[in-house]
């Protein structure tokens, strides 16, 4: 493991007009690290994670994944996010390809992998997360939670040395949530760098090596997990708390 | 009402007719091409993020749907007179930027129903822009838009009709020039009208039958997903 940080956000700022959404963000993050976004919507977390892979421009501050600055001119942005995965909320399968295919695209397109290799890596992913039997299913086909999965497994497709995960069960029945939750914790647990926007405080609790808390824009907790569950130290975070996890 | 149908006449001059329907049908392929390619490209600017690139689009199209297809035969036929175009090129020309016009409208609301998230999605995997555009976003508009662009390729069939003011010799040419030698209106006019119904029917039925189009997955998708 090497010793810089993988993911440095420094003193990010970005508006949208003259409304901020995000001010002097700040965070690290250490290879093979998990680090759970929350907070109240509305906070800037997603726009935050999306920071990350360049999904959304910022006005000052800077973004580096493994070195290579994220906002830079020269950077080759479609290379760099080759090597970052991301999960929406929306899963945002692409509707006129079946599962399989899916999860082929991004290899055969972007990585220039030959077609036999990533057709077999895929079916690999797609056994992983429970779905080597809906291969050649259509995602209108899947349901949420088994959508969410596809999605993973096209995710991890392109070997990512970070996964980004954005709210991936918010859109889910809550009897699907756990299938996705068990596939993130697996990944979790062989060692992948995570950043994880979800109110999933009990996967945040069970696999998060730190919390982060936002509010309007902020960062206004960042914590080990042990330590922001025991006793967050802000009032904003406390009382977010307590409204999530008291039903 | 005592008027006689006589079929004779138009029956001799069949050669015509048939020279006609040949005319029809390559200048209708010979424009539907140039109109679909264009019609992408103005389409896909005029979806794009860059104002002055649908600006640019915007003005292409209202300058060209908005002026009657008959005039634009004329105004390309005298106006490139100088170059000795045949009529038969400039009138492709004239089809060419009227439909294309419209087929670009269809591009660019096709292209706005695809979610943006897919776009995204797609840039999110590594796909640099005009992957995500090829792969991602047009196979999903096109499945959107087939059945107005199958109408809009019937439509430009029956527009091919007007390339006669400028003496190509189509269908509606040929028509004319046996009305004037037969006097047979009515008998001339059924016949080519008989033609093009045909001609469209057909056209439709084969666009009904490219696979991929009609048995598509739904590409509409779960609004709050």
């Amino acid at each position: 493991m090497s010793e810089t940080p993988l993911i440095v956000l420094d003193r990010v700022c970005k508006q949208y007009g003259t409304t901020p959404v995000l001010r002097d963000c700040s965070l690290t993050v250490a290879r093979g690290e998990i680090v759970v976004v929350c907070g109240p919507s509305g906070s800037g977390k997603s726009t935050l994670i999306k920071c990350i892979n360049g999904l959304e421009p910022y006005q000052s501050g800077s973004v580096r994944f493994d070195g290579e600055e994220v906002g830079a001119r020269t950077t080759d942005l479609p290379r760099l996010r080759s090597r970052i995965g991301m999960v929406f909320q929306s899963f945002e399968l692409y509707p006129h390809m079946t599962a399989l295919r899916n999860v082929m695209l991004a290899q055969v397109h972007a990585l220039k992998r030959p077609r036999a290799e990533a057709r077999a890596r895929s079916l690999d992913l797609l056994a992983r997360v429970g779905l080597a039997d809906r291969a050649e299913a259509y995602p209108a086909d899947l349901s949420g939670g088994q959508q969410q999965r596809v999605a993973i497994a096209r995710a991890l497709a392109l070997d990512p040395i970070a996964m980004l995960f954005d709210e991936p069960t918010s859109a889910l029945d809550p009897e699907m949530i756990n299938e996705v939750l068990d596939v993130m914790t697996g990944l979790a647990r062989d060692g992948m760098t995570m950043v994880v926007v979800t109110h999933e405080m009990g996967f945040a609790r069970k696999v998060a090596n730190r919390v982060v808390f936002m509010d309007e824009g902020r960062i206004v907790e960042d914590r080990p997990s042990e330590a922001f569950f025991g006793a967050p130290v802000t009032e904003r975070a406390r009382v977010f708390l307590s409204k999530i996890i008291a039903h | 009402m005592h008027y006689q149908f006589d079929w004779s006449q138009v029956w001799q001059h069949r050669d015509l007719i048939f020279d006609g329907l040949l005319v029809t049908v390559a200048l209708s392929v010979a424009s539907l091409v140039p109109t679909l390619i264009i019609g992408m490209l103005i389409g896909t600017l005029g979806a794009s993020g860059s104002r002055a690139a649908r600006t640019a689009a915007g003005l292409y199209v209202e300058g060209m749907r908005n002026v009657p297809l008959l005039i634009h035969m004329y105004v390309w036929y005298m106006a490139l007179a100088f170059l000795r175009l045949p009529p038969f090129a400039c009138a492709v020309l004239g089809l060419t930027l009227y439909s294309s016009a419209y087929v670009a409208e269809l591009v660019r609301s096709g292209i706005g129903a695809v979610p943006r998230g897919q776009a995204r999605a797609a840039a999110a995997s590594g796909l640099r822009p005009w992957q995500a555009l090829l792969l991602v976003v047009y196979p999903q508009a096109l499945r959107i838009i087939a059945p107005s662009l199958a109408s809009l390729a019937s439509q430009l069939i029956k527009d091919s009709s007007l390339a006669s003011v400028i003496a190509v010799a189509e269908l509606s040419y040929q028509a004319g020039a046996i009305e004037g030698q037969t006097f047979r209106t009515f008998e001339v006019y059924i016949t080519i009208a008989v033609l093009y119904l045909a001609l469209v029917l057909l056209v439709s039925f084969a666009i009904d039958r490219i696979p991929g189009l009609r048995d598509a997955p739904s590409v509409g998708r779960i609004a709050d997903a």
